[in-house]
């Protein structure tokens, strides 16, 4: 009895997560509370056997011939499984005429899909197949903005999950979102330095799929999918944004249309495949909650690396939920995980001193992010900021507006058609909120320098765009549904439709053809290098146990450019911390005295200068190593004159030396003695050591002090003290035993437990497994 | 339906183009771009170095003790104080100054060669020279370092830019590159030498034979860069024996006007009031005779010069009658250089000859502060003053002055020019950037 009541509890949870999984919440609560109930009724339980017991008349042996046996009750479930099947099977099946009309569809369909993918696929190849062999080589892209791309996803785990970014000093994170976004490329084999080339080098390819899915919704027409699903895919803003590595860009221009598509399938408004008979197939469309789920699940990733589409997307969803009517909720619904994910980021903007840096932080870039001129709204939307400098053909502005030209022909042919009314109102409705989203993001800061190295930037035309552009592309393409069968003055109309989608396709592939045109300057500087950026001996110091940053060095016209990197090469795509336009870190409002990299400048040119007397401010941060990067003679020059530099080796990758601190070796985290620091073992955001009995002390981890840092000694918190250079340190009692430290904020722990679970939750409910629908007869 | 379909219709359009015309009327933030910071730092102090001794170069005559090429008398001399040591053939310290002399009174370089040990530097041009028969330039790159250096050295000659080559010098050691390895037949010789690292000290051994006659050696120095050049102690003495020629060299091109000042006021010298330069072109004027003073060369865009005076001897070997000959090179300074500099004697007869870019008194003095000699000098004169002191004396000047120390023993003449030993704090400009290597 005692193991049914445990079995009931565990039993529950899974039972829970399947009624989730069947889009069935009334019923997943219930399974919660079955076991309770259970516990309740134990008593009753006891009771009632008791009282059968006293007035039996018979032994219990003569009844059990009466109950069915368990194979009876086995029987008769799947014997009603089986004939709910039937009556459903027959329900749908269509008669052998539609049969033959859908499979002659599917063929069409199947074809222009191979099409769409052939194009598309060239299409990639052609612009950026450069990249391919490098990454087949095992070669990593990197661009100014992008940063290096060769990070394993233990990396990504440990900036999702600890809170801590370690760019530069490190500072408390706003979320983790970005760097959890990534993660599944990053578990596959190849990691994210392959499966990151091949989606920026096939982006081009994955938006086209996704977009022809996303037309299916809209529209059966192969011929119109497939313009719809090439204009998307060759979209001149996303062409930049790969170009330059704005990966958040790019995914979010990749998922948008699986947004637009669930959303849709979750409402019951997409299309059936349409018959000679004027009917569609199938005739009745089935809303599907696991559209919603998986809607919901897409849209929280694309704010995940787009937080900006955060705002937009609420607004366009409730538009939809208005149109929705009996359905709102569901829609309100698929807004919940993005929610989840963006509240620390929301909760930072409502914090916020002013109007503008509530839009900043809202629209912020998470991930790579660079500026972008801003030009005339006009030329944004038309995509004229994107044109070649030159006289050649493709830098003709009607070239280059080709693609928004014919998009915004299309809308608004399908405005004036009076066709699908609502799909195309609520179409322009998307434009008009993505073209807002765009210009006001476009002239907000929406990334403030971090102090250790990162730029300022405003926001990047792009998610807006790509909103903007589905808006548009739904409205036409939802109208020309069913122009080809129905309505009067059938000749004439065919010819209409072969004359417009053939301009259509003209405009779009004429645009394409002008971005793959040999000659054509790339507009961003992504390429391929060695996953190797600094030398060996400078990547080793890195790595546990003494986790030293590196200090690099390079020659400009000028002076000099320095860098505190604390893996190989600049990691950027794990996310920024998120900081306000006062220079504090977003999670620690009003903190804008923490120490950064950027104080070191004076050590810095007293290193280039020749001067004395820089190791002690590179070590009090953890900085061991210092790198001249490869033709930096000026800095090269500087370093070899210092004699407290100890030359560690010289490699093409540039040349390495150790910063002296006497006999003391350097760390990211230390152990202050009377006679001599003990340096302690750190890893990303925490650390442990064995003490001896004498090491008594203060506790240094290089890092700006924050509360969420704790120590233990033997499982007894620690004392943090305060640090004159602003490190955090704790006192550190004689005794000895065993030493942990690490960062603990319960803050972001719990929002991300939260965008955990509303993840989960709806990858569990986007599985399509039907409600009871065999079952008991009721479909 | 219809009327509503039409006024939503129009709505919808409306909300589109009033978010375009609301996005032409919100105010765009400037993004704020890097902010570098410029910091004045000291560089630190570096070891000067001396080449070491000239050597007799490689060949039938220099090889062959019949041909008695082999170099004999040879008395040599190095004035460095400080902690001296050995790097490859040279020697270096942690001095201020210091200076090399090797007088050879028989064999293929026989004469008087002196040079002033000075810093290294990661960019400098050696105006000297020549590779054509008879004639050896062996280059001497010296790295006083603890570092390894990579140095490029670039031909220049009277046909444009000839060829390049790249020196690997390991720390505290010596590179040695003989020009007539890589380039023969360059009359006007002129060498760029660029550097990693701390740079290196580059010395050219010019050598020369006319047939078996020693047709003089010396050691060419760097040539400052600049626009307002000044030559200080070229001339023949008015002889017919002696020789003086100005070679000049623009990286990038430029039109140069020569002029010659002697102790008696300008000389006269046509044709060089507006001299084109083609960039990296080496050209060579002759000077015309008259005494010993200074070339200034003033110039719209930097050019180089040194300057070779010659002077005919009677041979001590082979038939009577021959002729030998020996030379000095004489390297450009900046005319208006006020700085301190200092140079260091190094015995025989010793004049220094000054150039004043502006009025005022030129005052040579020792590392006492004793004044050796002074003159003075109205703008743009020159004078010759004698200088009686030990050999080994450190003689430093300050002020508006460009001068030289020529060096004569006889026949043998050599000249020696003085070298910075004040450091600028020197402007970095320091920004913070995220390294992403080049693709």
């Amino acid at each position: 009895m005692p193991l049914l009541v445990l079995f009931a509890f565990l039993s529950a949870v899974v039972r829970s997560l399947v009624r989730v999984a069947q889009n069935d919440p009334r019923a997943a609560w219930t399974e919660l509370a079955v076991p309770w109930r259970l516990l309740a009724r134990m008593r009753s339980l006891g009771r009632s056997r008791r009282m059968a017991r006293r007035h039996a008349t018979v032994r219990a042996s003569a009844t059990r011939a009466l109950l069915a046996s368990p194979g009876a009750a086995l029987n008769y479930a799947r014997a009603r499984y089986l004939r709910s099947y039937d009556r459903w099977r027959l329900a749908v099946t269509p008669t052998g005429m539609v049969r033959a009309e859908l499979a002659a569809a599917a063929t069409r369909r199947r074809w222009m899909f191979a099409v769409v993918v052939a194009a598309a696929g060239g299409l990639a190849v052609a612009i950026f197949g450069g990249w391919l062999p490098g990454l087949i080589a095992g070669r990593m892209l990197v661009g100014s903005s992008l940063g290096v791309t060769d990070v394993t996803w233990h990396e990504l785990w440990q900036r999702s999950w600890s809170g801590w970014s370690d760019v530069g000093y490190g500072a408390p994170a706003v979320d983790g979102g970005f760097a959890a976004a990534l993660l599944p490329f990053a578990i596959l084999p190849g990691g994210l330095r392959l499966w990151l080339g091949l989606l920026l080098t096939f982006a081009v390819v994955l938006a086209a799929v996704s977009a022809w899915f996303a037309a299916g919704a809209a529209t059966r027409a192969v011929s119109v999918r497939a313009v719809a699903a090439l204009a998307y895919a060759a979209w001149p803003p996303f062409l930049v944004s790969i170009y330059e590595g704005r990966i958040g860009a790019v995914i979010a221009h990749i998922i948008l249309p699986f947004v637009a598509l669930g959303v849709t399938r979750a409402l019951g408004w997409h299309r059936g495949e349409a018959l000679a008979s004027g009917d569609e197939f199938t005739a009745r469309r089935v809303a599907s909650p696991s559209a919603a789920a998986a809607a919901s699940l897409a849209l929280a990733w694309c704010v995940a690396v787009a937080p900006g589409l955060l705002v937009p997307a609420l607004v366009a969803l409730a538009v939809v939920a208005v149109v929705a009517r009996r359905r709102w909720l569901r829609v309100v619904l698929v807004a919940v995980p993005a929610l989840a994910i963006a509240a620390p980021g929301i909760r930072a903007a409502l914090n916020a001193g002013s109007v503008t840096d509530t839009v900043g932080i809202l629209a912020r870039e998470v991930g790579p992010s660079a500026a972008s001129t801003v030009e005339s709204p006009w030329r944004t939307v038309l995509t004229l900021d994107t044109s070649p400098s030159g006289a050649q053909w493709f830098a003709a502005p009607g070239v280059v507006a080709a693609i928004a030209l014919t998009v915004c022909a299309a809308a608004l042919l399908a405005l004036l058609s009076g066709r699908a009314p609502v799909a195309v109102r609520v179409g322009w409705v998307v434009v008009a909120i993505g073209l807002l989203t765009t210009f006001a993001v476009q002239r907000t800061i929406v990334a403030w320098p971090d102090g250790a190295g990162s730029l300022a930037a405003n926001g990047w035309s792009g998610p807006g765009l790509s909103l903007a552009l589905i808006g548009a592309l739904g409205a036409a393409t939802a109208a020309s549904q069913g122009f080809w069968h129905a309505g009067g003055s059938l000749r004439l109309r065919r010819i209409a439709a072969v004359v417009a989608v053939s301009a259509a396709a003209c405009g779009v592939l004429g645009s394409a053809t002008a971005w793959a045109w040999p000659g054509r300057e790339a507009p961003g500087d992504v390429a391929t290098t060695s996953v190797d950026v600094l030398p060996l001996v400078a990547a080793l110091e890195q790595g546990p146990p003494s986790a030293e940053r590196v200090l690099t060095l390079s020659d400009t016209e000028q002076g000099v450019v320095y860098s505190v990197e604390n893996y190989d090469g600049a990691v950027m795509i794990a996310g920024g911390a998120g900081f306000g336009s006062d220079g504090a870190a977003l999670a620690r409002p009003g903190r804008a005295d923490a120490p950064s990299p950027a104080d070191l400048s004076n050590a810095v040119a007293t290193l280039v200068g020749s001067g004395v007397g820089a190791d002690d401010d590179l070590a009090a941060w953890g900085i061991g190593v210092i790198v001249a990067t490869p033709d930096s003679t000026r800095a090269l020059a500087g370093l070899a004159q210092v004699d407290t530099l100890e030359l560690m080796g010289a490699s093409e990758l540039g040349t390495v030396y150790r910063v002296g601190r006497g006999d003391e070796p350097t760390s990211r985290a230390w152990i202050g003695t009377e006679r001599t620091d003990i340096p302690v073992a750190m890893a990303f955001s925490g650390g442990n050591a064995t003490l001896d009995a004498a090491d008594e002390g203060t506790l240094i981890i290089a890092v700006p002090a924050d509360h969420a840092w704790r120590a233990t000694l033997n499982g007894t918190p620690l004392a943090a003290v305060p640090d004159e250079a602003g490190r955090q340190a704790f006192t550190v009692p004689a005794g000895g035993g065993e030493l942990e430290f690490g960062f603990h904020d319960s803050t972001y722990r719990v929002w991300w437990w939260v965008a955990a679970i509303a993840c989960g939750l709806a990858l569990v409910a986007s599985a399509p497994i039907h409600q009871r629908r065999f079952v008991g007869g009721r479909s | 339906m219809k009327g509503k379909g039409l006024v939503t219709g129009a709505l919808v359009f409306a909300a589109v183009i009033a978010a375009i015309g609301a996005g032409g009327k919100l105010v765009a933030h400037e993004v704020p771009t890097a902010s570098g910071t410029t910091v004045s730092v000291l560089p630190a102090r570096q070891d000067v170095a001396c080449p070491g001794p000239q050597s007799t170069p490689s060949g039938v005559t220099g090889t062959d003790p019949e041909l008695g090429g082999a170099a004999t008398g040879v008395s040599a001399n190095t004035f460095l104080t400080g902690d001296v040591r050995p790097v490859g053939a040279g020697q270096a310290s942690e001095a201020l100054v210091g200076a090399t002399v090797q007088r050879v009174s028989g064999g293929d370089i026989t004469g008087l060669s002196a040079v002033t040990c000075t810093a290294p530097s990661t960019d400098q041009w050696v105006v000297g020279g020549s590779t054509t028969v008879g004639a050896s330039a062996r280059l001497v790159l010296t790295n006083p370092s603890d570092a390894s250096v990579q140095a490029t050295v670039t031909a220049y000659g009277e046909i444009g830019e000839l060829e390049s080559r790249e020196v690997a010098i390991g720390p505290n050691s010596q590179g040695e590159v003989l020009l007539e390895g890589l380039t023969i037949d360059v009359a006007a010789l002129t060498l760029h030498i660029s550097s990693t690292g701390t740079g290196v000290v580059a010395a050219l051994q010019d050598s020369r034979l006319n047939g078996f006659q020693p047709y003089g050696t010396d050691w060419v120095t760097a040539s400052a860069l600049g626009t307002d050049l000044a030559i200080p102690g070229v001339g023949t003495d008015g002889s017919e024996t002696q020789n003086a020629t100005v070679r000049l060299l623009a990286p990038q091109g430029a039109t140069a006007r020569l002029a010659l000042t002697t102790p008696d006021g300008a000389a006269l010298w046509e044709g060089v009031t507006s001299l084109d330069l083609e960039p990296g072109v080496a050209v060579e004027v002759a000077v015309p005779k008259a005494d010993v003073g200074t070339v200034t060369i003033t110039a719209d865009a930097p050019v180089v010069a040194g300057a070779i005076m010659t002077r005919a001897r009677a041979a001590t070997t082979g038939v009577a009658g021959d002729t030998a000959q020996e030379f000095r090179w004489v390297p450009a300074q900046l005319a208006g250089d006020d700085n301190e500099r200092s140079a260091v004697t190094v015995g025989y007869d010793e004049q220094v000859v000054v150039y004043a870019a502006q009025a005022g008194t030129f005052t040579l003095s020792d590392a006492e502060g004793r004044s050796v000699g002074s003159a003075t000098l109205a703008a743009g004169a020159t004078a010759t003053i004698s200088v009686k002191v030990p050999q080994g004396t450190v003689v430093t000047a300050t002020g508006p002055f460009a001068w030289n120390i020529m060096v004569a023993d006889g026949a043998f003449i050599t000249a020696m020019a003085p070298t910075r030993t004040t450091i600028d704090p020197v402007k970095i400009a320091v920004e913070q950037r995220r390294y992403v290597p080049n693709p």
